[in-house]
């Protein structure tokens, strides 16, 4: 039996070490998908550039429009004379924010009428816009807390100002700086082994009914059970060499920490990779064409790793079917285990029923592949 | 019941596929050693029947025991025990010569030792010593054809199985083939052979023609030639697709 397995392995080996296009899946797509998604995937919103018009004109309008601008957060796209300049230049992308200080504002300095400052924010990026408006709502807050200070207390008060009574002190723990990349690499690993995984196994079987070498594997005494698992080993080896690649690319690229240890690490990549091999494995036994077989892989397990494994979007704010369909992605049970690991050194105990669930799907993948896997033509 | 000595016993095998029937209720007997044609226009049930004595396909009805197993229950007990090479010559491409002939020794669990001799020694019976470390996508059709015999060989089979074995192969490399096979038939193990190449049926000790699922004749060639009245077997095998029936 052992036998039996090492010559289908010693074989897929050669395959593999043959096919351009294996290599190019094995080597090039993480390496690639990395420092695309790793750079461009970037949810990080700065030097948002903003357009001001000043119709009051004053000391204090002055002011205003230097606190936005000092805040590290906007930068000056352009002074605009009136509305409709400013407008224009929205629609131009050149600011993506407008403020637009009324004529008296500086009046309520003397006691008068609060005449509010307008915020025009460009909305066709929900993201971008949610985030701007974040920004300049804080930097507002401030400015208005220290002229409310001033106003009531004297001007001579405010050198002393030292901040408000109550106020929260946020801290960001385990991703300090927010730097998307390190809550993209963790979820990328996940989706780029998914995806090799899967694609290359499907392939290794309908290759072979394609040449009709399978007809020549049935008529000889080895077993479904042996077949599968001499397919499953290289790839699952080759899958875990590519696991660590990429996490080298992330941590020498973007700085991605492994706080956690990596012998965790590498047993639950362990059971996530083979649980990719068996579903590439198991639709390689329903399909009968190279071409279909790589769809259907790309199709089963790139969108729902993205998608409904909580990567990007947060699993829990989905509708009911969708969270429920999300129970057999295995990325879903993944994803928490490698950001958990990478950045907050959490050890695998956190992750028990995380291991199980991955482990029920791998297993019931297998048998299933087995079972189809029929040694005999029908 | 006698299956011992027989290489193949078949009694009203038959296999359908949905309302069609490809092999109808054949009954015939292989001896051991012997070289077994089975003739046939393309869709008679040649294929269908190796397959089922083959363990590839089970049978809808019927028994048939070859090398003493019967495989209409144990169909995974036949397989250590016979070769099967097929029309498509099934080898892999992205592997060398000698990288097939040892992944088919492993498949059949040779050991290291075993393996290594006997792949010499094929590598040797069919003149491929020299292309042993050459890709098999880089073979001329008849040392495609050499290769993929050597591959179902490796483990000493019994009985073997050659379905069209000679498609595509020029004229003088299907000579040397047919007197491989006797050399194998001499030592002892039986070959079953469908072909449609008439003139390869006088290589064969006995043939049967099929036709729509059945043996419609049974016979050594010379035997059948002088039945018919015929000179060759295409004739013979002419004779029986216009009369619509055997003897």
């Amino acid at each position: 039996m052992f036998g039996r397995i090492t010559a289908v392995m010693g074989k897929e080996f050669r395959h593999i070490v043959r096919d351009p296009r294996s290599l190019v899946i094995i080597l090039l797509m993480p390496l690639l998908m990395t420092f695309l998604y790793g750079y461009a995937m970037n949810l990080d919103v700065k030097n948002i550039p903003l357009g001001i018009v000043d119709h009051d004109n004053t000391p204090e309008s002055r002011e205003l429009a230097e606190a936005f601008l000092s805040s590290g957060q906007f930068v000056l796209a352009r002074r605009y004379p009136d509305g409709q300049a400013a407008e224009e230049g929205m629609r131009r992308r050149q600011s993506v924010v407008t403020m637009v200080i009324p004529a008296g504002y500086a009046v309520m300095y003397e006691g008068g009428r609060v005449r509010p400052v307008e915020l025009l924010v460009d909305g066709s990026n929900g993201n971008t816009a949610a985030i701007a408006l974040g920004y300049a709502q804080a930097v507002m807050a401030r400015k208005a807390v220290a002229v409310a200070v001033e106003l009531l207390a004297g001007p001579d008060i405010q050198s002393g100002f030292s901040g408000l009574p109550i106020r929260l002190e946020p801290r960001f723990w385990y991703n300090a700086a927010q730097k998307s990349s390190h809550f993209f690499v963790p979820g990328l690993i996940a989706v780029i082994l998914m995806m090799a995984s899967a694609l290359l196994t499907s392939v290794t079987v309908v290759r072979e009914k394609e040449s009709g070498t399978l007809e020549q594997l049935l008529v000889s005494p080895v077993g479904s059970g042996e077949l599968v698992i001499g397919k499953a080993l290289p790839y699952g080896l080759l899958a875990l060499v590519d696991g660590a690649f990429i996490l080298m690319c992330g941590s020498l690229a973007f700085g991605v920490p492994l706080r956690g240890s990596p012998l965790v690490l590498f047993a639950f990549t362990g059971l996530y990779v083979l649980a990719a091999l068996t579903i590439g494995l198991f639709i390689s036994t329903l399909v009968d064409k190279q071409l279909v077989a790589m769809f259907g892989a790309l199709i089963v397990t790139v969108l729902p790793s993205f998608m409904l494994s909580g990567f990007i979007f947060p699993l829990r704010s989905m509708p009911e079917f969708l969270q429920l369909i999300s129970l057999v992605v295995p990325a879903r049970y993944y994803i928490p285990v490698v950001r958990g690991v990478l950045l907050k050194g959490v050890g695998a105990g956190v992750f028990v029923s995380n291991g199980l669930f991955l482990l029920a799907l791998m297993v019931v993948l297998s048998v299933a592949s087995v079972v189809r896997f029929k040694p005999r033509l029908e | 019941m006698p299956v011992e000595e027989a290489a193949i016993q078949t009694r009203t095998l038959t296999r359908t596929f949905g309302r069609f029937t490809a092999v109808d209720a054949v009954s015939f007997r292989v001896e051991r050693g012997e070289v077994f044609g089975l003739l046939g226009a393309n869709g008679a049930g040649k294929t269908t029947t190796i397959r089922m004595l083959t363990g590839l396909l089970r049978p809808s009805g019927g028994e048939a025991w070859v090398v003493g197993v019967p495989v209409h229950s144990a169909p995974e007990s036949v397989k250590p025990r016979i070769g099967y090479m097929s029309q498509k010559f099934s080898l892999y491409e992205d592997l060398t010569v000698a990288e097939n002939l040892t992944f088919f020794g492993g498949v059949y669990g040779l050991p290291r030792r075993v393996l290594a001799h006997r792949r010499a020694e094929l590598l040797d019976l069919f003149d491929l010593t020299e292309l042993a470390n050459r890709l098999t996508s880089q073979l001329a059709a008849g040392h495609r054809q050499r290769l993929a015999l050597a591959s179902a060989l490796i483990h000493r089979p019994q009985l073997l199985f050659l379905d069209e074995p000679t498609g595509g192969i020029d004229p003088i490399s299907r000579r040397t083939f047919w007197r491989m096979i006797a050399g194998l038939a001499e030592e002892g193990t039986t070959v079953m052979v469908t072909t449609h190449y008439m003139d390869e049926a006088e290589y064969c000790h006995r043939l049967a023609v099929m036709r729509d699922g059945r043996i419609v004749a049974v016979g050594s060639p010379r035997d059948l030639r002088r039945e018919y009245n015929a000179a060759t077997i295409e004739e013979v095998f002419l004779a029986i697709a216009s009369t619509g029936g055997g003897s």
